[in-house]
């Protein structure tokens, strides 16, 4: 194990201030530096009443060094929806955080580890030291008053010796939908793997107006095979999906195959709805890279 | 977010039951799969066998199954329950009496039929999710639950 302590995007937070009057306090409790692991904490950000929002804080990696983590803990306060680690095309000056709701400000932004998702033993995600963390935090404040939050996220780290094989995730994320009121819409989309991988894991990501998840994936069209079915999709998935684990088996995936999400809703609204209020993706784990990928789909 | 252990053995301690507290209730369950899981080309066998799980309260269990000491207040095992036409089985089970609160079912449909051997899901059983099969006892009632299996372990 490697001692890698604390980075703190909030350098104040060690001791943080009590939350005003009339804001509820879900700020999580920054640890104890411990040896084995680093904690990377954010920033404390008050979301408004019945708010949803995903901000997006930039902090310098300070570390100097890649980070090899075979597993991350997001610690989220009530209201939290995810926390995840992404990594930037565009570096910002550090401890900027803005609002990053909107699938054009994902532009520039790639998941590099996600929070509270096992691999297989010896696997690990390089996260290099050359790269600018962006920490990503969604929360959803369906009360009232506003929330006082702050995210932190625990990575284990290990030395390279310690790795059997690298891991990196995989996204394929559809962006441009619009689903018209009080209608049905089955949408598909297609990405490809560029490397020959195995997946450790497969899971689904839709909010709450979807009905059926399915992931398929293959070398062509014709042999597409399902990895994930999820029907019907129950509300309670947006913020604990039904994950497919492979561990012990990881999935072989050739270089070229097609990864096919398919998504279907219902809309039982008056109104339009678009990226971010709901969403499509299939995200796991592959083994065998270090190299994640990031399929968007307009 | 994010599971995932999706079945881990509880602990043996069951629910006190010798205290004097509100009056205790009872849950009668039955089982049904997911259409996620009839259709599941990974199924290993025939929707036909065991089931085997336990109630925690529901405090206890998070997105990757029971905490950390967690102990259930009831071990059930049932054997006998066939979904291979039915969409509810017919089988059911009956709780013990229990304290009056939230619960959630955590367990497997032993389709493989080696649950004798082993209390745990073996690739091609179905599993049930953290975050669903919650209901709350209430006193002197029986509470009627479906439990769901929505996946197929692998």
């Amino acid at each position: 194990m490697v001692m890698l302590l604390l980075a703190c995007a909030d350098k104040e937070s060690a001791a943080p201030t009590p939350a005003s009057p009339g804001v509820i306090d879900v700020r999580v409790e920054v640890p104890a530096a411990e040896e084995g692991y680093f904690d990377l904490v954010g920033p404390e950000y008050t979301i408004e009443p019945y708010t949803e929002v995903m901000y997006c804080s930039y902090i310098t990696n300070t570390t100097g060094t890649d980070l090899i983590v075979p597993y991350v803990d997001g610690l989220q306060g009530e209201y939290g929806h995810h926390v995840v680690l992404l990594a930037t095309d565009v570096e910002k000056p550090d401890g900027t955080t803005e609002d990053c709701s909107s699938a054009t400000s994902m532009a520039n932004l790639h998941a590099y580890v996600i929070a509270d998702l096992e691999l297989p033993a010896g696997a690990a995600v390089r996260i290099p030291g050359d790269v600018q963390f962006v920490m990503q935090s969604h929360y959803v404040n369906t009360t009232g008053t506003p929330i006082l939050t702050r995210d932190v996220m625990r990575f284990t780290v290990v030395t390279e010796s310690e790795v059997e094989q690298y891991a990196a995730p995989f996204a394929a994320t559809s962006l441009g939908f619009e689903l018209p009121p009080m209608e049905t819409t089955d949408l598909s989309f297609d990405c490809e793997f560029p490397e020959d991988i195995s997946m450790s894991l497969v899971g689904p990501h839709m909010h709450e107006w979807g009905t059926y998840f399915e992931t398929l994936i293959g070398p062509t069209e014709d042999e597409l095979e399902t990895v994930l079915l999820v029907d019907p999709w129950r509300t309670e998935y947006r913020d604990d999906p039904p994950i497919q684990l492979f561990l012990e088996n990881p999935k072989p995936v050739s270089a070229g195959s097609i990864v096919r999400t398919r998504c279907v809703w219902y809309n039982d609204t008056n109104e339009p709805i678009t990226f971010p209020e709901e969403m499509c993706a299939t995200f796991g784990y592959m083994v065998g890279t270090d190299q994640p990928m990031d399929c968007r789909i307009n | 977010m994010f599971i995932w252990l999706l079945w881990a053995c509880g602990g043996v301690a069951k629910e006190s039951v010798m205290d004097s507290g509100p009056a205790l209730g009872s849950a009668l369950f039955n089982f049904s799969v997911s259409n996620g899981v009839r259709q599941n080309s990974n199924l290993s066998d025939p929707l036909s066998g065991a089931v085997y799980g336990s109630l925690f309260h529901a405090e206890e269990v998070s997105a990757t199954g029971p905490l950390d000491g967690a102990e259930s207040a009831a071990d059930v095992e049932v054997y006998g329950v066939d979904l291979t036409v039915d969409e509810v089985s017919v089988i059911t089970w009956t709780s013990p009496a229990i304290p009056p609160r939230a619960y959630r079912f955590l367990g497997f449909f032993d389709v493989d039929g080696n649950g004798d051997t082993t209390r745990d899901p073996e690739s091609g059983d179905p599993v049930t999710l953290p975050s669903v099969n919650e209901f709350t006892i209430v006193s002197d009632t029986e509470v009627a639950v479906t439990i769901s299996f929505d996946l197929v372990y692998f």
